[in-house]
């Protein structure tokens, strides 16, 4: 019985064995061209030094080496202080892998400026300069809602409170890009809203999804004194149909009332100094009124409303230092891109 | 106060089908859970200096797991989990939650075909569909309390997944050729649809298997088994769906002499791992592994030996989700729950063993299709336990249970290498021996009760030749002691000291979302950690008990380039099994 049973195993044994063999090669890149000695075939390349991104001309970078590394390229306005950055793991920047089209990493935006160019190989200790500079500023892709530079979009509205303060203008002493911006700001205390500007859009060639189509949008706080508590934007976005503006007697546009498909996202709290650049994805736009198919559609949008709003200090027991302080959700540069925000385009 | 209504379909379904059929009156019964744990934890004297963190901190809750079992008919169950659980100084509803935490509906049909619907635990073969038990765990004497909430919290119990959906299985007997035939088949859905935070939406991941297991003799089994782990492209927006189907061959035999019986199993099978990208112009990528295992078991009739032989052989391209995903995912960011930072400059402290031993929430419950990151701190020769891919070699194991079984002695060996080398043409060689003892003393040092020792211990070593970039030598060694004195039938005084240590350098594979070996980060290891511990137990049965316990411990880092650490803790669980 045991022979009967041992044998048959050893066959199968046998058997399998011959598919048990060990095999030739290596799995992966090469330890030594990983590890080993590191040099620079080719050294950093730009295919042009003096990019006139307004004309969409690009920079394309190359370099190559003997082994893949982790790069990082970076470019510093000498002015701005803008930069962007780029980071891979290859053995070659090349076949147009890294192009930069003008765009930033963060704020500030590139000005006309000299920039420095720095590709650093951490791991090996090598670091290769290069410099270029920016004749003709970069062509932001995307919609263009508001950039304030030649006045207010085509048929804005602005409504205010009568506050204190109250700004709700254009201006142009320290605007985000270009030449001006939006303020929004003032002391209200008997109510959460000191007003808002509404702005009439046509998104019909849109043909993303919500979540690949982000509202881009900078922000100003903190240049008047400290920032009210709790200021914040309520942005809401309207897909109604309706006429943006027939009932002249309410405040505002009609599009945002009750009944129409209106959705919401607050910019909440607003506590910083200076300009910060909001990006969120339209996905995350939480419904306000039910007025529609409750469905995010980019191409349906008719409608943006910018609201500025903060804890009123006659009103509410939770801020009474805000007698003493202005609000300001100052805005600029409203835009929306397509399947990445403003900072993740090339 | 915060109520989960997670499953209300499935509630309402359960009850619409239970009063459709429940001419009977219904039973309704009740078992679960109670747990209170409080743990005090606390720098110890020869931490590095902090005047940043706080000295110490506390922290604790009670909770209850009522399971509410209803039988509206003889031959079907409902079954939902409740847990309320209050948080140490939460009042009034602060801090409270009230939460589903599991809901079945299982029965038979015609007392023929068993079926169950919801949170099911699922295994198969440990090629195939298996919840390994983490590096951590493995080694953990004196600290079963600790365990315990591990492995319940995290669902983890007999090696299944906990997994949502559909299961059925049923036998048949035959009068000729074969004996029986029970087949087992499952689709459950491990994740939904999930929007990221770049705003796209993953797809639906589901898992599906079958299993047909033959009795054709008393002495020989044959078993297939088949899973797939695969996504719906169509309910996300990526444009990649992955699937992974594997398959499995088990042939079983047992044959019992006067003295032994003998085992011997064959495992033998294949996966498949293809991204499909939903692109024309993007090639699929795929890769194709097999492996096969046979093992020979040997078990004296009076059961004092038990031995083992067997040779394993897995391509470095197999790949099975459902048996390599692990419990610790440290390519995942884990943080320690306590002191997460330490020092003045308030360094990020890394985990130790003992925060592996007690935290709950570092355990990984969701299955994935790519190969997990380990800690070759912990565990170098079997990351993926029995399934790691790029191994072959023989492994055996030998245990004595003498002196009326008061003693019981294991020793287990393995000896692998890789199938194919990681970035070099020369392989990796692993070795692996544990060794692990319990002697149950009854009269040991006058102690009425007598005195348990338990002894635990595992050494690794992992070696490649080859140049100065090439060479590799990484040596671990973990070691625990427990020793437990029954004061009376239910109180035990008990002291543990636990030892991890690991030098040697080693290289981390770095893969990409698609698992593709692109990189190696160089690892050089040279640290120690160990936890001292003592303390009282009281224990009604198994799973009802009380223990109190305070524990030292802490870490070294040889070459000082890490602050090393030390803290103590005051912990007391009760646990009551309802």
């Amino acid at each position: 019985m045991r022979n009967r049973f041992i044998l048959p195993s050893l066959a199968v044994c046998a058997i399998l064995a011959l598919f048990g063999c060990v095999k030739d090669g290596y799995e992966g890149p090469s330890l030594n061209e990983l590890f080993g000695e590191f040099e620079i075939i080719d050294s950093l390349t730009l295919s042009t030094t003096s990019p006139d991104f307004a004309i969409d001309e690009t920079v394309e970078f190359s370099a190559t080496f003997n082994k893949p590394v982790n790069w990082q390229l970076e470019i510093q306005g000498l002015s701005s202080g803008g930069s962007k950055a780029f980071s891979g793991f290859s053995q070659a920047l090349d076949d147009g892998a890294v192009v930069w089209t003008g765009t930033s990493s963060s704020l500030p935006f590139f000005e006309l400026e000299d920039c420095a160019v720095a590709l650093i190989i951490a791991n090996e200790g090598v670091l290769l300069h290069d410099t270029l500079s920016i004749t003709g500023l970069a062509n932001f892709d995307g919609i263009r809602v508001a950039d304030f530079d030649a006045g207010l979009p085509e048929g804005a509205l602005v409504w205010r409170q009568d506050g204190g303060n109250m700004t709700f203008q254009l201006a142009d002493d320290n605007p985000l890009l270009g030449t001006g911006y939006f303020k929004m700001g003032g002391k209200v205390g008997w109510d959460w809203s000191l007003g808002y500007i509404d702005i009439p859009v046509d998104f019909s060639d849109a043909t993303v999804t919500a979540s690949e189509f982000y509202l881009n949008l900078g922000v100003l706080s903190g240049t008047v004194g400290i920032p009210a508590t709790d200021q914040f934007l309520n942005v809401s976005i309207s897909e109604s149909d309706a006429p943006f503006d027939d009932n002249q007697a309410n405040n505002g546009a009609d599009v945002f009332g009750a009944g129409n498909e209106v959705y919401r996202h607050q910019i909440r709290p607003i506590d910083w100094n200076g300009w910060e650049f909001i990006t969120v994805p339209y996905a995350d736009f939480e419904v306000k009124h039910e007025g529609g198919d409750n469905i995010r559609t980019p191409g349906d949008i008719t409608a943006i409303r910018i609201a500025c709003q903060a804890c009123p200090f006659n009103a509410s027991a939770a801020c009474p230092e805000n007698a003493d302080r202005d609000v300001q959700t100052d805005v600029d540069f409203l835009i929306f891109t397509e399947y990445s925000d403003l900072f993740g385009q090339e | 106060m915060m109520i989960r209504p997670k499953g209300l379909f499935l509630v309402s379904f359960c009850l619409l089908m239970s009063l459709c059929k429940a001419q009977e009156r219904p039973t309704v019964w009740f078992d679960g859970l109670s747990r209170s744990l409080f743990a005090r934890d606390a720098m110890g004297a020869a931490s590095p200096v902090d005047s940043v963190s706080e000295r110490s901190t506390s922290a604790g809750y009670n909770l209850l797991d009522l399971n509410v079992h209803v039988n509206p008919t003889s031959d079907m169950e409902v079954m939902a989990q409740l847990r309320v659980r209050n948080e140490l100084g939460g009042f009034f509803g602060t801090g409270t939650t009230v939460d589903v935490r599991q809901l079945t509906l299982r029965g038979t049909i015609d007392n023929k075909i068993r079926y169950q619907v919801g949170d099911m635990f699922l295994r198969q073969t440990r090629f195939t569909l298996f919840n390994s038990a983490s590096d951590a765990e493995v080694l953990s004497a004196g600290f079963q309390p600790y365990r315990d909430v591990i492995d319940y919290e995290n669902f983890y119990g007999d090696n299944r997944w906990r997994l949502q959906g559909l299961q059925t299985d049923f036998s048949l007997q035959f009068a000729r050729f074969i004996r029986t035939l029970a087949m087992d088949a499952f689709i459950t859905r491990p994740r939904g649809s999930v929007l990221t935070s770049s705003g796209t939406y993953l797809s639906d991941r589901l898992l599906g298997g079958a299993s047909v297991v033959a009795d054709i003799t008393k002495q020989w089994q044959l078993g297939l088994h088949h899973v797939n782990l695969f996504e719906v492209p169509n309910s996300g927006t990526l444009d990649v769906a992955v699937r992974n189907p594997v398959h499995c061959a088990v042939v079983h035999h047992q044959q019992s002499g006067e003295r032994w019986i003998h085992e011997t199993t064959l495992h033998a099978g294949t996966s498949n791992r293809a991204w499909v990208f939903a692109a024309e112009d993007q090639n699929d990528l795929t890769s194709s592994g097999a492996f096969w295992e046979l093992d020979s078991r040997h078990e004296s009739r009076d059961s004092l030996w038990n031995w083992n032989v067997g040779y394993r052989y897995v391509e470095p391209e197999f790949r099975s989700a459902a048996a390599q995903t692990r419990r610790l995912d440290w390519s995942s960011a884990m943080q320690p729950s306590i002191f997460a930072t330490y020092t003045n400059d308030q360094l990020a402290r890394r985990l130790s063993v003992f925060d592996l031993l007690v935290d709950p929430l570092l355990y990984n419950q969701a299955l994935a299709p790519q190969l997990m990151q380990f800690n070759p701190f912990l565990s170098n020769v079997s990351p993926y336990s029995d399934a790691t891919p790029n191994r072959m070699g023989v492994f055996g194991s030998l245990e004595w249970g003498g002196m009326k079984k008061a003693v019981n002695a294991a020793l287990n060996l393995t000896a692998l290498s890789e199938v194919i080398g990681q970035g070099t043409e020369n392989r990796r060689r692993f070795g692996r021996a544990e060794c692990r003892v319990h002697w149950a003393a009854p009269n040991l040092l006058n102690i009425e009760k007598g005195v348990d020792v338990t002894f635990h211990s595992k050494a690794e070593l992992t070696r490649r030749d080859g140049n100065e970039l090439e060479e590799l030598d990484l040596r671990s060694i973990q070691s625990s002691m427990e020793l437990k004195a029954g004061l009376s039938d239910a109180l035990t005084i008990l002291a543990s000291a636990s030892n991890w240590t690991a030098s040697g350098e080693e290289f981390l594979s770095i893969r990409d979302a698609y698992g593709n070996l692109f990189n190696f980060e160089a690892v050089q290891v040279d640290r120690s950690d160990w936890i001292f511990a003592s303390g009282l137990s009281y224990e009604w049965s198994k799973h009802t008990y009380a223990s109190i316990q305070y524990q030292w411990w802490g870490a070294n880092d040889r070459d000082g380039a890490i602050s090393d650490f030390q803290y103590q803790r005051l912990f007391f669980i009760l646990t009551i099994d309802l």
